[in-house]
């Protein structure tokens, strides 16, 4: 499947063209269903921390409804991913300018599947852990690999969604397998160290 | 064939990392409330309307989502919601001041040569710098909600011009009902929106499409559009800058924001330009 979507970018409302509302918005229903927890996973995998992860998906749902259009048909989760790595991208940007504490509200609110307490912990330790561990590789490396790692995505899927040619993104994997892998040896190093402190 | 690492690593922390990302998912219902945010923002959102005999692109302000999802049915794009932007404001200020009202009626047009009845009072000047007539017209459409009607709001002292003694009483009467909380609620939106420009830049811009969809015509949308303008120049977005900059100088020329979303306009042109020249071969 080729892609031939253009970089979406974020523009301002000013230019959306109002689509015949019946067609458009079940198709954006339609997206919502299908690729909406891979957005959410995906911006949270990119970099968008918890407090502020619904608003970007948002943000990508916007850009998706003003250039439905524009989506060619089997090409939806393309667009959806490139869109979300933007806005997480300028999210850590902004993150990196004004740093800022996730509020208490948010980190309680988020799912916890009826986890205990301790378990819920453990829970949040490890994914602050993978964060770090993400926050290591550059965008081009996290991309390829939270693809692969996490949403399970063949290298011949990861070229197709970023358009790129299959052996660009199977070099940029190992290269990301590499980084991944040493900044895990990083942190274990570190925690021997500190006796196993987290 | 590359096997992945969850399977493949020796370090337990890899393994751990990884599979603790397998059951993360969105809280239940996001989706859903991400949908109707969506559907809302982009139904209420700005239409542009191309009108080609005239060779020229005019913008306009949708009224909301009910009159954007009609009007694209019939078939005519935007056309019947043109300009609600600027009667917003002139609404918000006729509902309160006919001291703006002259202003702003006289901001976008000529003086009228002849009277055209004795009934109909002259237009008086209105001197004031014009970011003293938009802290006004704010004011006035602040007090204009936060007070039972009929209220006629208080004027700068020693500037009211010579109008009809019924004049206020008239406008204000024709003021529709209007409730505290729904500016209160804009106040609180456009201050979110101000402290996103400088700390995040895409999140301002959600923040301003959920104002759009809150408050089509709200009374500070002039304010969240030269906010807009700001949020797009600090992501960096020239092109969507240029645009959105033109928009709102096509829109409101008079504008207390104009020379500042002017000179973002300007410098983003300018810095395309420079990128331009400095990638041709």
């Amino acid at each position: 499947m080729a892609v031939t979507l253009s970089a979406p970018e974020l523009v301002p409302s000013t230019e959306v063209e109002v689509h015949a509302p019946r067609e458009g918005e079940a198709r954006l229903r339609e997206i919502v269903d299908m690729y909406y927890p891979f957005l959410w996973r995906s911006l949270r995998r990119l970099g968008v921390d918890e407090a502020s992860v619904d608003d970007a998906a948002q943000a990508v749902l916007l850009v998706v409804a003003r250039r439905l259009d524009d989506i060619a048909y089997g090409a939806e989760r393309s667009f959806v991913f490139q869109t979300a790595a933007r806005v997480a991208s300028d999210h850590r940007r902004a993150r990196a300018r004004a740093p800022r504490a996730e509020p208490l509200d948010a980190v309680l609110e988020t799912a916890s599947d009826g986890l205990r307490p301790d378990d819920l912990v453990d829970q949040r330790r490890r994914r602050a852990l993978l964060d770090e561990l993400l926050d290591e590789l550059d965008e081009e490396h996290r991309t390829v690999f939270v693809l692969f790692e996490l949403e399970e995505l063949t290298v011949t899927q990861i070229a197709e969604v970023l358009g790129v040619p299959r052996g660009t993104a199977a070099s940029r994997l190992r290269r990301a397998h590499e980084l991944f892998e040493n900044a895990a040896r990083r942190v274990q190093a570190r925690r021997a160290r500190t006796g196993g402190a987290r | 064939m590359t096997r992945r690492l969850s399977v493949t690593s020796d370090l337990d922390i890899v393994r751990d990392a990884l599979a603790s990302a397998r059951d993360d998912a969105p809280p239940p219902g996001a989706g859903d409330r991400a949908l109707r945010a969506a559907l809302a923002a982009a139904a209420g959102a700005s239409v542009v309307v191309a009108t080609k005999a005239a060779g020229a692109s005019v913008v306009g302000s949708a009224a909301g989502a009910g009159v954007a999802t009609s009007t694209s049915a019939a078939g005519a794009k935007g056309v019947a919601t043109m300009a609600l932007a600027k009667w917003s404001v002139a609404l918000a200020v006729a509902a309160s001041s006919a001291v703006v009202v002259v202003g702003v009626e006289h901001a976008s047009r000529p003086p009228p040569q002849v009277a055209l009845s004795a009934s109909v009072a002259p237009a008086p000047v209105d001197r004031r710098p014009r970011i003293a007539r938009r802290a006004e017209e704010l004011g006035a459409a602040f007090a204009a909600t936060a007070l039972p009607a009929p209220v006629v709001v208080a004027e700068v002292p020693g500037q009211r011009p010579s109008l009809p003694k019924d004049a206020p009483r008239a406008a204000a009467s024709s003021r529709p009902a209007a409730s505290p909380r729904p500016l209160a609620e804009e106040l609180t939106a456009l201050s979110a929106i101000r402290d996103g420009v400088a700390s995040d830049p895409v999140l301002a811009l959600v923040g301003i499409a959920r104002y759009r969809a809150a408050h089509p015509s709200g009374a500070l949308l002039e304010e969240v559009e030269a906010l807009e303008v700001e949020a797009l120049a600090a992501r960096g977005d020239r092109e969507a800058v240029a645009r959105a900059g033109r928009s709102f100088l096509a829109r409101r020329p008079t504008s207390v924001h104009a020379p500042h979303v002017r000179e973002l306009v300007g410098r983003a042109v300018v810095e395309r330009d420079l990128l331009e020249d400095a990638v041709r071969p």
